[in-house]
């Protein structure tokens, strides 16, 4: 606290008592993150001292924190004439710029910042950050992997760069960045925690599995580091140890259902089929009553918690209680492959014609997976488009409601340069009600291939009035930035 | 001791057996290698790379009579040492060694034993073809009391007549098909006496392209490897009629696997207790089939309505090979099918009229077998005590994973005590670690057959590795109970008397066990039946003819029988 009391006394140098008193508070208030908290206090500030270039420097933070960005860029630019450091406040404009997606002004700012302090390294990885923000991922990642040469004691750059690596599908890369995060901070769970993320996703199992356990030793009472260590453990089928590390999750952060769920598989694989229900029925129950807060993925843990219980219930021979689940299940998702090869399955038993059926759908909508999930694999693993595109066709003659299959088709011929026939069968897929993320991806990019380039502009902006960021793909072919990011520039 | 059609079963009689007091100790198992066995083969199986799909999945062995003097014989599949993409062409049929120049391959091996090692036969007594050979299995085809022996391939598949002096003749009878065979049994479909066949195979090399490893984009656990067999074309099973003239038809081609599934295993089991056996076939990476008989005796596949086609979760898995036994003691024949790494094996309970519950996790047999790649499973007694215990075979197919250190490519195989007798709960145990040197090797398995080689009341193991010598694995364990074992000699059934189910019942303990060849994978096993007596006599046997007839016997001692259908008892010895 001396150290900042001593700081912002040098900063406010012949203001009056009152203003300086409101600047002080302000920018303490702001170095807790209470930035609604500052603007007051910076705006009393600078009503009493309406020339103090730091009030106009903090204020403008502030307003880049809450996201009054017009305001925040008004508040730095009067801070500049006055300032003793033009750098940090070209940086703040920086990155209003940034979150105001105006790239080339952001880089301008920023390149002046560096200008005026070559030792802002903030300023360098912001610029990465514009490159990757335009779609020019490997200029990002070529600055960060520079700057992180220069920055030996800031675990920044290599994070981004592992960050980016992931994206990119090298997870070997990604867990060599890592690694060099955690030698400059040893001491970080979330460092250790995701670096056995990278293992994990190389298939170096043993080495995740130490990394995991690295992160619960330096912080035992997070709980999601050993959520994510049970996890790991579940994938690689240790299930018996996988119960115990999630058992302990649970311990700490009671009914969880990301916990519950595989949690109930690791028992079950155990033979105990009694137990793991009981505990599939909590997860459920708590599902039901955590619906209004814990909106994001509740759908998709209650088809899993559905899902399982079904099965169990089968396997236990309790057909009529699996049979009032697996109708649950199919009311939620009335396309679930499980849903109707449980509700099949049940009524097959008891010699009820609607079992065939059920398991006559079930069996279309498996195979028409099978060859969804193989032409995934191509196009993701092999990058092979033709293959794929085999594999995608042959899903949609089975099952031509198939969406993912209709948009994995449209990926792979645009891939292979039919940006026509993508766009064709993403409207049909879009017809059938299809609204992901990579539909508008795929959309968006398909529009713009085959020349048409305003409907790919509206359709980009659809999607983001959505609230979805639809990637580096995108942004390279639609976000304009004159300037930004040249890749023949000297770095750092 | 009667023959009387239309009687009912012990099993059927009593569907939920008695099971003994529980509480019975666990033998301690004793099972070794035997390190001078004759077995000498290295069963070549392409590259050792493995760089097409065509070089992984290795050959089979069978154990057989095929002297009938009493001793078991084995049999080696072969197959050559390189592949091209165009494995067809280089794996088409040679008559002789001689023949088959610029092929480097040592061809199948015929070994006669003597009750305690074997020694090749001379010239492998007419098998010794060097092709690109898969699964075996044995079976007597023309009635006349000779076993005669049919090999798959990738090229054309062969049946070998038993000419009854210690050799074997090609008979070609038009079950030479060029396609990929990789399993086969013979099965009398129609209950005609005569033994039907029926192939399993696997991917259409001639609709397919098959890219090596490099050429193609596909990888595993993120390491270059070849591709398939998913994206491959798979290819269509095949059923033969056995028209009793020494020829062979397709049969009901319209009817069998018509969405052409990649099948690697099958089993013949009677799973509705009608006396006539079904099919079951199980197939990598596709639903696995069941084939039920219509009235009219035509072939209907059921797997999708039998709940043995997927998991319990509804997904196809790699059915690599199968096994049928009745493990819970409730007399109905269920089935094992083993899948891929990171997958589960996958236990099927019979609930009756060959309708199968995934009871895999319950009967403590998941969580154990997803690190391994399993092969041949073979149900069978280990330990005497009465009831089916699980021997795995394991092997990975992609050795470079293995050089990444991400999955071993030799493993350990896998043996599995069921509890049945001594807990009451038909759920296994591992016992790999303990059961003795055998199970400490580790190779890339693929067959395994069981057999009592030395005849000494016990079942033994043959284990195939690719690219190495087998494996025979003596069972020294003490038995828990005496045996009695019985040999089947059909008259109006076939004369291997393959579909007959037998049960015994002593003291409390009803035992069935249905004689069939091909079990596991790729192989074919000793015909004997060995059941354990707990009560120390047999107080009943029953043995249901696949022709349907019945016929009891009266209490049996310890020792063995040859049961003639035709005549009874036939021979009996306390040994």
């Amino acid at each position: 606290m001396m150290l900042r009391w001593a700081l912002v006394a040098g900063l406010l140098g012949g203001l009056g008592q009152s203003a300086a008193e409101h600047l002080a508070s302000g920018v303490d208030l702001l170095q807790q993150n209470q930035a609604k908290e500052a603007i007051v206090e910076l705006e009393e500030a600078l009503r009493l001292d309406p020339e103090s270039s730091a009030t106009h420097f903090h204020l403008g933070r502030a307003l880049l924190a809450v996201g009054q960005l017009e305001r925040a860029a008004g508040e730095l630019q009067s801070a500049l004439p006055g300032s003793a450091d033009p750098g940090a406040v070209r940086y703040q404009l920086g990155l209003v710029r940034f979150a105001q997606d105006r790239w080339a002004d952001a880089w301008t700012e920023l390149t002046l910042a560096l200008q005026s302090r070559p030792d802002l390294r903030p300023a360098e990885y912001q610029r990465a950050e514009v490159c990757y923000r335009i779609g020019a991922v490997s200029e990002a990642r070529r600055r960060l992997e520079d700057l992180a040469a220069v920055t030996p004691r800031w675990t920044g750059p290599e994070l981004r760069a592992a960050e980016l690596a992931s994206e990119a599908g090298n997870a070997r890369e990604a867990a060599e960045w890592l690694a060099r995060a955690i030698e400059i901070d040893p001491e970080r769970p979330g460092l250790w925690q995701r670096r056995g993320d990278a293992l994990a996703a190389a298939f170096d199992n043993e080495a995740a599995e130490a990394a995991y356990r690295r992160a619960v030793d330096l912080a035992p009472d997070v709980v999601a580091g050993r959520v994510a260590l049970g996890y790991h453990l579940f994938n690689v089928q240790r299930f018996e140890a996988a119960e115990r590390v999630l058992q302990e999750a649970l311990r700490r952060r009671p009914g969880d259902p990301a916990v519950q769920l595989p949690y109930t598989e690791a028992v079950l694989y155990q033979g105990r089929g009694e137990e793991a229900l009981a505990v599939i029925e909590q997860a459920i129950a708590t599902i039901a009553g955590a619906s209004t807060t814990l909106e994001h993925g509740v759908g998709a843990l209650r088809v899993g918690a559905l899902e399982l219980q079904a099965k169990i219930l089968i396997k236990l021979g309790r057909l009529d209680e699996a049979e009032q689940v697996a109708r649950a299940l199919l009311e939620v998702a009335p396309r679930n492959v499980q849903g109707h090869f449980d509700l099949g399955t049940v009524l097959q038993r008891r010699g009820d014609p609607d079992g065939v059926a059920h398991l006559r759908t079930f069996k279309k909508l498996s195979d028409g997976r099978e060859h969804r999930e193989l032409g995934d694999e191509y196009l993701r693993l092999a990058g092979d488009a033709s293959t794929a595109e085999r594999e995608y066709r042959a899903a949609l003659e089975i099952d031509s409601l198939d969406m993912g299959a209709s948009v994995g088709l449209a990926r792979a011929l645009l891939m292979s340069g039919d940006p026509s026939a993508a766009a064709g069968h993403l409207e049909n897929a879009r017809a059938q009600g299809a609204d992901t993320v990579e539909w508008h991806r795929a959309w968006v990019l398909a529009l713009y291939a085959a020349g048409r380039f305003e409907e790919a502009r509206t359709a980009w902006e659809a999607a983001r009035r959505q609230g979805m960021v639809l990637g580096p793909a995108v942004w390279a072919i639609l976000r304009e930035a004159p300037g930004a990011c040249p890749s023949g520039e000297s770095r750092t | 001791m009667a023959a009387s059609p239309g009687g009912r079963l012990l099993v059927a009689a009593s569907l939920t057996l008695t099971v003994a007091p529980a509480g019975l100790p666990a033998q301690a198992l004793d099972l070794r290698a035997v390190a001078n066995s004759g077995l000498d083969l290295v069963q070549t199986f392409g590259s050792l790379d493995k760089s097409y799909i065509t070089e992984s999945t290795g050959s089979g062995a069978a154990f057989l009579d095929f002297d009938v003097d009493g001793n078991l014989d084995v049999v080696l599949v072969n197959a050559l040492s390189e592949a091209t993409g165009s494995t067809v062409q280089i794996a088409q049929p040679a008559p002789h060694p001689a023949l088959a120049a610029g092929r480097r391959g040592a061809g199948h091996r015929l070994y006669r034993g003597d009750g305690q090692t074997f020694r090749e036969a001379p010239i492998s007594a007419g098998v010794r073809e060097v092709v690109w050979g898969t699964g075996v299995t044995w079976g007597d085809v023309d009635n006349d009391g000779w076993p005669d022996l049919f090999i798959a391939a990738i090229g054309a598949d062969r049946l070998y007549r038993n000419n009854g002096d210690g050799t074997f003749a090609v008979w070609s009878n038009g079950v030479e098909d060029p396609g990929w065979g990789a399993s086969a049994t013979f099965t009398d479909w129609d209950a005609d006496g005569n033994l039907d066949l029926y192939v399993a195979r696997y991917v259409d090399l001639q609709a397919t392209s098959v890219p090596s490893r490099g050429e193609s984009r596909c990888s595993y656990a993120g390491v270059e490897a070849f591709c398939g067999p998913e994206g491959l074309v798979g290819q269509r099973d095949l059923l033969y009629r056995n028209l009793a003239d020494g020829t062979f038809v397709e049969w009901m081609s319209d009817r069998v696997d018509q969405a052409a599934g990649y099948g690697l295993a099958l089993a013949a089991i009677d799973c509705d207790d009608d006396g006539l056996s079904e099919i079951y076939v199980a197939n990598d990476s596709m639903m696995n089939l069941l084939y039920r008989h219509t009235p009219a005796g035509e072939i209907d596949e059921q797997g999708l309505l039998s709940g043995a086609g997927y998991s319990a979760d509804g997904r196809e898995q790699a059915g690599m090979g199968v096994t049928s036994a009745d493990f819970d003691g409730d007399g109905r024949l269920d089935l094992y099918v083993t899948n891929f790494h990171n997958d589960h094996n996958t236990l099927y309970r019979n609930l009756g009229d060959c309708v199968f519950q995934d009871e895999t996790d319950l009967r403590r047999l998941a969580a154990s077998s997803f690190p391994y790649m399993g092969w041949s499973a073979l149900f069978l007694d280990i330990d005497g005590d009465a009831d089916q215990d699980l021997f795995v075979a394991n092997g990975h197919i992609h050795p470079a994973v293995a050089e990444r250190g991400i999955e071993p490519y030799r493993q350990l195989n896998s043996l599995y005590v069921n509890r049945l007798r001594e807990s009451g709960a038909a759920d296994f145990t591992t016992v790999t670690a303990t059961a003795g040197d055998a199970l400490a090797i580790r190779e890339s398995s693929r067959g395994a057959v069981r057999g009592d080689f030395d005849n000494d009341g016990d079942l033994d193991l043959l284990v195939t590795n690719i690219d190495a010598r087998p494996t025979l694995i003596r069972n020294d364990t003490s038995m828990a109970h005496a045996a009695l074992r019985i040999t089947l000699v059909g008259r109006r059934s076939n004369r291997s008397g393959y579909g007959a189910d037998v049960v015994v019942r002593s003291g409390a303990i009803e035992q069935r066990i249905q004689l069939r060849d091909s079990d596991g994978y790729a192989g074919a096993n000793d015909a004997r039946l060995l059941f354990y007596l707990p009560s120390g006599v047999a107080e009943a046997v029953e043995i249901r003819w696949p022709g349907g007839e019945i016929l009891r016997l009266p209490e049996q001692q310890p020792g063995r029988l040859v049961v003639d259908e035709r005549y009874g008892v036939v021979a009996r010895s306390a040994q």
